[in-house]
């Protein structure tokens, strides 16, 4: 038995996977950090599709209410997904941080450099 | 290896800048001096030109851990035996440059901290910072076995030893106590040194709003990581 929730994340799961797969095609999102967003967009799709396994798994956990799993591991995703941003952009940060303190130390020896040159 | 360098990371400081600049010239003649532009947007570049101190710019603002750091990188480049850091905010007395680099040579020190609560003179912050100032004080002295009074201090002077080893590894915002505890459990000696400390020459403080409590909390969430990091580093030759 299908019911309502299941389709919503079937359609909501399907249209996250084709966002996903337009965008490493136009290349506006990287092969490598588009992985963990394919990996949530089929899991929503097969737990979606296949009932059975919704059901197993929800009664695993101690869910009675097999669809509302779905919401859980929705949300779970989305966790692990802000948890890996947020090691992304303090790495981002760090380079970036490096960076500028490189480019003004070069900047200051070019500076030394070129008044060398005039004397 | 040359002697001294005098690092000043000022943002927005052209205010006290113009009048800090000239003071440290006088007070210490035969050091270097660089000032740390950190992506200011007012003439501090400018007012350093003109006071004919030397300034290295960061192409934006970084914080004033990063943009210390940048002097410690660059003191490093060019083999120099002291480093001292005075703020740009003409907080720190240039009058007492001098006894903090010589109390790091004569004690062998690495770090000579200038602490304003040592001898109890000059300006002695406001009651809500001088609690911060406490905790901070409280749990670092707890961790190192020695008491440091002036953990917020960035009146000091470091060895060659001390700033190559922060040129790698010091944090871009509120640094000050954090680094106390990193060296101290690096094994480093430092050392507290008497100093005034007066109100600010000019701009603002970076510490508002709801930023104390941002402070508070991330500089005490890193010493108690860098707690645990030593404490696993002792247990892993074992």
């Amino acid at each position: 038995m299908i019911n309502q929730m299941n389709y919503i994340s079937l359609v909501a799961g399907a249209a996250l996977l084709a966002v996903i797969l337009h965008l490493v095609r136009t290349k506006r999102l990287s092969e490598k950090y588009s992985l963990l967003w394919l990996f949530s967009a089929l899991v929503m799709i097969l737990l979606s599709v296949w009932r059975g396994l919704l059901d197993v798994v929800a009664h695993i956990f101690g869910i009675y209410y097999p669809p509302s799993f779905l919401f859980l591991v929705a949300l779970f995703l989305s966790i692990m997904m802000g948890l890996h941003f947020s090691i992304v952009i303090t790495k981002l940060s760090d380079r970036s941080v490096r960076m500028a303190q490189e480019i003004a130390l070069l900047k200051d020896k070019i500076r030394e450099l070129e008044g060398k040159d005039k004397r | 290896m040359k002697d001294v360098v005098v690092i000043i990371p000022a943002y927005n400081e052209e205010e006290s800048l113009s009048r800090l600049l000239p003071e440290i010239r006088a007070a210490v003649p035969e050091y270097d001096i660089i000032v740390i532009n950190d992506g200011s947007s007012d003439r501090t570049e400018e007012v350093a030109g003109n006071a004919g101190v030397r300034s290295i710019s960061l192409p934006f603002n970084c914080g004033i851990g990063a943009a210390v750091q940048t002097g410690f990188r660059y003191a490093v480049e060019k083999g120099y035996s002291v480093a001292v850091q005075v703020d740009g905010d003409g907080q720190h007395d240039p009058g007492f440059i001098r006894p903090l680099v010589a109390a790091l040579r004569e004690g062998k020190l690495d770090v000579a901290i200038g602490s304003r609560f040592l001898e109890k003179k000059g300006f002695q912050a406001t009651p809500l910072r001088r609690f911060g100032i406490w905790i901070f004080q409280t749990v670092n002295s707890r961790i190192l076995g020695q008491t440091v009074t002036d953990n917020t201090s960035g009146f000091r002077a470091y060895s060659n030893r001390a700033f190559s080893f922060l040129a790698d590894d010091y944090p871009c915002d509120y640094p000050e106590p954090e680094a106390v505890v990193t060296l101290g459990l690096k094994g480093f000696v430092i050392r507290e040194i008497p100093v005034g400390m007066r109100e600010r020459l000019g701009g603002e403080s970076s510490i508002v709003n709801l930023r104390p409590v941002y402070y508070m909390t991330k500089v005490l969430l890193a010493t108690f990581m860098n707690l645990v990091r030593a404490l696993l580093a002792r247990r892993r030759p074992a």
